[in-house]
C-alpha cells in the first residue's frame, strides 16, 4: 500500500476540492428548501435578515442556466455601418456608396465592417484620402493624417462604441432590476445579454435596443396633408380604373398611357378636390368628436373596396393643429408604410415631410383592433437627445397621468426657448425612437430648458423612458440578432426530465454493471458515483451553468464513464483466462488497457474543445460537461478503482470476482 | 455474467458483406438528401419559433391555416409535447407583433383555448449565418484533427480508417433524419444541438475504433507472422465483449434521455442512440477493414513493381 499513498492523497485532494465547491451549491438547495416550507411572510422576513449570506449563498452555487430557469438570451449587434456615418464628418454619394457595399461585403465575408470600408474605398480609387471624411482634432486626426492612422482611428472608435454599449446595456439592465445578469462580448461588434427569470421580456426587448433618440420636430401643414392624401387617393383608383380598362381593350392611349396619365389627373385634379374635401369635413357636425365613428370622407363613393391606399388607412378630413394624416389599425401599419414608401406616392407627398406612427393607440375598433394615428412631422431635427441632462418621472396633478420631465442644457434650453417663441400657437412633437409620444400646442414662450413627454400608457413606460434617457443615447443603434426566452414552466418541465434521466440512467447502469462484472462491478459503480460528484464540483469550480444539453452531457458521460473500467476489467478477464495470477492480471489488465484509454479519451477531449470554441451558449454547457466527464471518469477509472483494488486484494486478500 | 467469451467471428474474411450493407445505407441516404433534403431549423436558417402551452387537442393543420393571413405567409406548426404547439415562421417581424398577432388570431379563431407562450426563439438571417459557419467549421475542425492524432499515435492508414467511419457514421445518422423528417411525432431538424450530438458520436464512434486499433497495434508486434487481416480480425475479437458491453450502457442511458428527457432534448437523443449503434458497428465493419484494405492495396502495388525492379 505504500506506492499508493500518493494516489490516495490526490483522490482525497480532489474530492476535498469539489467538496469545498459543491458545499455552497448544497446550502443553496437546503436553502431554497427551508424557504419553500414557511410563510410568505416569514420568507420576507428571513430574506431581510440574511440578505448577505443568501446572496452569497446563491452566487458561489452552482447555477442554472436559462433553459432551466427560464429567462432571456440576447443577442445585440451594434450597427456598425451607421458608426461610420455618424463619425464622417462630410459624405458624398462615393461615400454613401461605399459604405452600403462595404455593409453587405462585411455580411456576406463575416469580416470586420472598417477593414471591407477601407479595402472597398481603395479598390475604387487607390490614391483615396481617408481624411477627408475623417477627421477628429482630439484624437489627432487631421487632414495631413495618413489612411494607416485614420484606419487605426476607426478601429479604436468601433471598439469604444461597444465598450460604451455594453456599459449603458449594463445600467439599463441594472435600472430594470434583474437579480444576476451576464452582459459578455461575443466577437468584435456583438454583446450577449443573459437575463434569468425577466417576466415580461417585451419591456426588455424595447429597453436594450432603445437608442433613446429623442427628437423636437415641427410638424407639417394640415391642409397640404389633406390634399396630398386626396391625390393619392386619387392615383390609385386612376390605376385601378387603367387596370380595368386594359383588360377589357378599350382606347389604346388610355392603356399603354394609364400611369403616368392617371398621375397627371390626380395633380390636375388636386385642388378642386381638396376644396370638395374640405367642405365635406365643414359639414361634419363635430370633427373631434371620435375620429374613428366618422364615416370616410374622402371615400364616400364606394371606392374604397378596390383602392389600395383606402384599404389600409383611413385619411382624416383637415383639422387646424391636427397634423395627422391617417389612421391606420395595428395589423396594417408595415403594409402601409410600405405603400407610402413606394416612390410615385412619395412624389405626391408635400416636400420635406416625414410621416412617423403614434406611440400608443388612440382607440380601438368595434372588434378589439388597436387603432394608430399616422402623424406628419417635418424631416428637420430641431432639438435632440443630446441636449437632456437630467429626466424624471412626474404624474399630471389634473389627470395623474405619468409623464416624463426633463431638463436641458444651456444650448438645448436657448434652442428650445427659440423655436417654441417661433411657433406659439402651433404643434410641436415629441419623437423618441421613431415614435410620436405627443404633439402638444406651443403656448408661449419657453425659457430655462424644460420639457415633457407626455401621453404614455403607464407608470412603467415613463419609467423605462427615463432609463433609456438617463443611461445616454447609444454611440450607434443596436439590433436584436438572436433572441431565445424560456418560459419558467418550460424550465420547470426541463429539469424535472433532466433529473429522471439522470437518476433513470444512473440506476440502470449500476444494476448492469454489478449483474455482469459481480465485485468489480461495484468498485466501477464506487467510481461512477464519484465522477458525478466531480463533474459537478468541476463545473461550480469553473462557474460554468448546468444547462439542458449539459444534463444530457452528464447523462451520456454516466454511459461512457464506465467505458474505461469495462476496458480494464475485460483486459483482466483475458489475462486471468491466460492463467496469471489475480494480481499479476489486475497489473498487466491496467497497464495494458491505459493506451487504448488514453488514446480514445484525448480524441473525445479534442471533439470537446473544438464543441466549445465554435458553440454558442447552450452547445457551450454541453462541450463543459463532456471535458469534464472525460477528465473526471479517466480519474477514477484509472487511479480510484485501483486503489480500492490494492486494498482489496493486498490488504484484506479478498478473491475479487471480475464476473 | 459473460457476453462472447473469446469470440472467434470471421469479420474481415466477410468484410464484403458490411461493404454492402454500408453502401447501400450510404446510396440511400444520399438519395434522401437529393429528393428530400434536410430539415435545418431556425438555429441555421433564421425566423422565428413560439411555443405555446395549453392548446389542448388543436389540430395542428387548422392553426396553420388561421395563422397563414395573420402571419403573411404560412407558418409551419408542430405538435409539442402533449398540450403544446410549435410554431415557426420565416416572417421578419418584430417578435412582440408576432407573438400577439398569434394570440389575437387564436382568441378570434380557437376561443376555447387559452394558450400561453413559454418559449420564443428569434434567430436574425445574419446569426444564422454565422451559426451554420460555425457548425461547418466545427465538424471539418473536428475531423481534422482527429484525422492528425490517430496519424501521429498510429499512422496515416489508421487515421483514414477512423475518417471513413466517422463519415460513413454522420452520413448515415444525417440520412435517416432527412428520410424520416415527417415521419416520427417529434422534429428531426438539423439545429445547433444535433451538430453537438454529431461530434459525440464522433466522439464515441471514434473511441469504439480506437481500442480495436490499439489492439491491432499490440497484437502486430506479438504475431508478426500471421498475415495482416487474420491479426485485425483477432483484435476484433478480443475487444468484442467491450465494445458491446460499452455500446450497452451508452445505449441505456442514451434511450433514457429519448424517452424522458423532454420534448427539448428529443431530437438531440435520437441523434445519438442512431450514432451509437452506428458507431459501434463501423469500427467493426468499417474502419478496421478499410485499414486492411489500404495495407493490401499497397502490397500488391509493391510485389508488382518489385519483378520490375528485379
Amino acid at each position: 500500500m505504500k506506492d499508493n499513498g500518493f494516489k490516495i492523497a490526490l483522490t482525497v485532494f480532489f474530492v476535498g476540492l469539489c467538496g469545498y465547491y459543491l458545499y455552497p451549491t448544497v446550502q443553496s438547495i437546503m436553502l431554497n428548501q427551508r424557504l419553500s416550507d414557511m410563510t410568505e411572510q416569514e420568507r420576507v422576513e428571513y430574506e431581510q435578515e440574511n440578505f448577505t449570506q443568501i446572496q452569497e449563498i446563491r452566487q458561489e452555487a452552482l447555477g442554472l442556466g436559462l433553459d432551466l430557469l427560464g429567462g432571456m438570451h440576447v443577442t445585440l449587434e451594434i450597427r456598425v455601418p451607421d458608426l461610420l456615418g455618424q463619425l464622417a464628418i462630410n459624405q458624398d454619394d462615393t461615400f454613401r456608396d461605399v459604405l452600403q457595399t462595404a455593409a453587405d461585403r462585411a455580411l456576406e465575408e463575416d469580416r470586420p465592417v472598417v477593414d471591407v470600408f477601407v479595402e472597398e474605398f481603395e479598390s475604387r480609387d487607390p490614391n483615396v484620402r481617408l481624411s477627408r471624411y475623417f477627421r477628429n482634432e482630439q484624437a489627432d486626426v487631421t487632414r495631413r493624417s495618413e489612411n494607416t492612422e485614420v484606419i487605426a482611428y476607426l478601429n479604436s472608435q468601433v471598439e469604444e462604441a461597444v465598450t460604451r454599449a455594453m456599459e449603458i446595456v449594463r445600467n439599463r439592465v441594472d435600472r430594470y432590476g434583474v437579480s444576476e445578469p451576464s452582459i459578455q462580448r461575443q466577437g468584435d461588434r456583438r454583446i450577449v445579454v443573459e437575463l434569468p427569470g425577466v417576466d415580461n421580456p417585451e419591456r426588455v426587448r424595447d429597453l436594450l435596443r432603445g437608442t433613446a433618440r429623442l427628437e423636437f420636430r415641427l410638424m407639417a401643414d394640415p391642409q397640404r396633408l389633406t390634399e396630398a392624401a386626396q391625390d393619392i387617393i386619387d392615383y390609385f383608383e386612376a390605376q385601378t380604373a387603367a387596370a380595368d380598362t386594359a383588360t377589357a381593350d378599350t382606347a389604346g392611349t388610355n392603356g399603354g398611357a394609364a400611369p403616368d396619365a392617371s398621375t397627371d389627373d390626380a395633380l390636375a385634379d388636386a385642388g378642386a378636390e381638396s376644396n370638395d374635401t374640405t367642405a365635406a369635413s365643414d359639414t361634419t357636425a363635430d370633427p373631434t368628436a371620435d375620429p374613428l365613428a366618422q364615416d370616410d370622407p374622402l371615400a364616400e363613393d364606394g371606392a374604397a373596396a378596390e383602392n389600395p391606399f383606402l384599404q389600409l388607412m383611413q385619411p382624416l378630413p383637415y383639422q387646424q393643429q391636427r397634423p395627422v394624416f391617417a389612421h391606420v389599425i395595428e395589423p396594417d401599419t408595415s403594409a402601409a408604410m410600405d405603400l407610402l414608401r413606394q416612390d410615385e406616392v412619395q412624389r405626391l407627398m408635400p416636400s420635406g415631410v416625414e410621416l412617423m406612427f403614434g406611440a400608443n393607440a388612440i382607440g380601438q375598433t368595434e372588434d378589439g383592433i388597436n387603432v394608430y394615428e399616422l402623424i406628419a412631422v417635418r424631416d428637420e431635427v430641431e432639438l435632440a437627445g443630446e441636449a437632456i441632462t437630467d429626466a424624471s418621472v412626474e404624474f399630471d396633478q389634473f389627470t395623474n397621468e405619468a409623464k416624463v420631465l426633463m431638463v436641458m442644457n444651456s444650448d438645448g434650453a436657448r434652442t428650445w426657448a427659440r423655436l417654441t417663441g417661433a411657433n406659439v400657437g402651433e404643434p410641436v412633437a415629441v419623437a423618441l425612437d421613431g415614435e410620436i409620444y405627443s404633439y402638444p400646442t406651443v403656448q408661449q414662450r419657453i425659457l430655462g430648458g424644460r420639457s415633457e413627454i407626455s401621453g404614455l400608457e403607464s407608470r412603467q413606460e415613463a419609467q423605462d423612458i427615463v432609463t433609456v434617457l438617463q443611461s445616454g443615447a447609444l454611440p450607434a443603434p443596436l439590433d436584436i440578432v438572436g433572441d431565445r426566452t424560456v418560459g419558467p414552466s418550460l424550465g420547470e418541465a426541463s429539469i424535472r426530465a433532466g433529473f429522471t434521466s439522470v437518476m433513470a440512467g444512473l440506476v440502470l447502469v449500476i444494476l448492469f454493471m454489478v449483474m455482469y462484472y459481480r465485485t468489480a462491478g461495484i468498485v466501477a459503480n464506487v467510481a461512477l458515483l464519484l465522477n458525478l460528484v466531480l463533474i459537478l464540483g468541476i463545473l461550480a469550480g469553473f462557474g460554468a451553468t448546468l444547462t439542458l444539453p449539459g444534463i444530457a452531457g452528464i447523462v451520456l458521460t454516466i454511459g461512457m464513464a464506465v467505458d474505461a473500467n469495462v476496458l480494464i476489467f475485460d483486459r483482466i478477464r483475458e489475462e486471468q483466462n491466460t492463467g496469471k495470477t489475480l494480481k499479476a492480471s489486475i497489473d498487466a489488465g491496467y497497464d495494458r488497457s491505459l493506451s487504448a484509454i488514453l488514446d480514445a479519451n484525448i480524441t473525445t477531449f479534442f471533439v470537446g474543445v473544438i464543441l466549445y470554441s465554435f458553440g454558442v451558449g447552450p452547445i457551450q454547457g454541453f462541450a463543459v460537461t463532456l471535458m469534464a466527464g472525460i477528465l473526471s471518469s479517466l480519474f477514477t477509472a484509472i487511479i480510484v478503482t485501483r486503489i480500492i483494488f490494492d486494498y482489496l486484494v493486498d490488504e484484506r486478500s479478498m478473491r475479487v470476482s471480475y464476473g | 455474467m459473460r457476453l462472447l467469451e473469446n469470440p472467434s467471428f470471421s469479420f474481415i474474411p466477410n468484410r464484403k458483406i458490411g461493404y454492402l450493407i454500408s453502401g447501400t445505407l450510404i446510396v440511400l441516404s444520399l438519395l434522401s438528401f437529393m429528393t428530400r433534403g434536410l430539415e435545418q431549423g431556425i438555429d441555421f436558417l433564421g425566423g422565428t419559433e413560439i411555443v405555446l402551452e395549453n392548446v389542448g387537442e388543436l389540430d395542428a393543420l387548422d392553426v396553420r391555416e388561421a395563422l397563414t393571413q395573420p402571419l403573411g405567409g404560412q407558418p409551419e406548426v408542430k405538435t409539442f409535447g402533449t398540450t403544446g404547439l410549435l410554431i415557426r415562421t420565416a416572417a421578419d417581424r418584430d417578435v412582440d407583433d408576432l407573438r400577439r398577432a398569434i394570440l389575437s388570431e387564436f382568441e378570434a379563431s380557437f376561443p376555447a383555448v387559452t394558450p400561453q407562450v413559454v418559449q420564443t426563439d428569434v434567430v436574425g438571417p445574419r446569426f444564422a449565418q454565422d451559426l451554420q459557419r460555425g457548425a461547418i467549421y466545427s465538424v471539418l475542425g473536428a475531423l481534422f484533427v482527429i484525422f492528425m492524432y490517430i496519424m501521429l499515435r498510429f499512422e496515416w492508414r489508421y487515421g483514414i480508417g477512423a475518417l471513413a467511419a466517422i463519415t460513413h457514421d454522420v452520413i448515415i445518422v444525417l440520412g435517416i433524419f432527412s428520410m424520416f423528417q415527417d415521419l416520427l411525432p417529434f422534429s428531426l431538424q438539423i439545429d445547433q444541438a444535433i451538430i453537438a450530438a454529431f461530434l459525440t458520436i464522433v466522439g464515441y464512434s471514434l473511441n469504439d475504433t480506437v481500442v480495436v486499433f490499439d489492439r491491432a497495434r499490440e497484437y502486430l508486434n506479438l504475431f508478426k507472422t500471421d498475415p495482416y487481416a487474420e491479426v485485425m480480425n483477432r483484435s476484433i475479437n478480443s475487444t468484442l465483449s467491450r465494445t458491446v458491453v460499452t455500446s450497452i450502457t451508452t445505449l441505456i442511458v442514451t434511450s433514457i434521455l429519448l424517452f424522458f428527457g423532454g420534448d427539448v432534448l428529443r431530437g438531440f437523443s435520437f441523434a445519438l442512440v442512431l450514432g451509437v449503434i452506428i458507431g459501434t458497428y463501423s469500427s467493426v465493419f468499417v474502419a478496421s477493414p478499410v485499414v486492411v484494405e489500404l495495407r493490401h492495396w499497397l502490397e500488391d502495388k509493391d510485389t508488382k513493381r518489385k519483378p520490375a525492379r528485379a
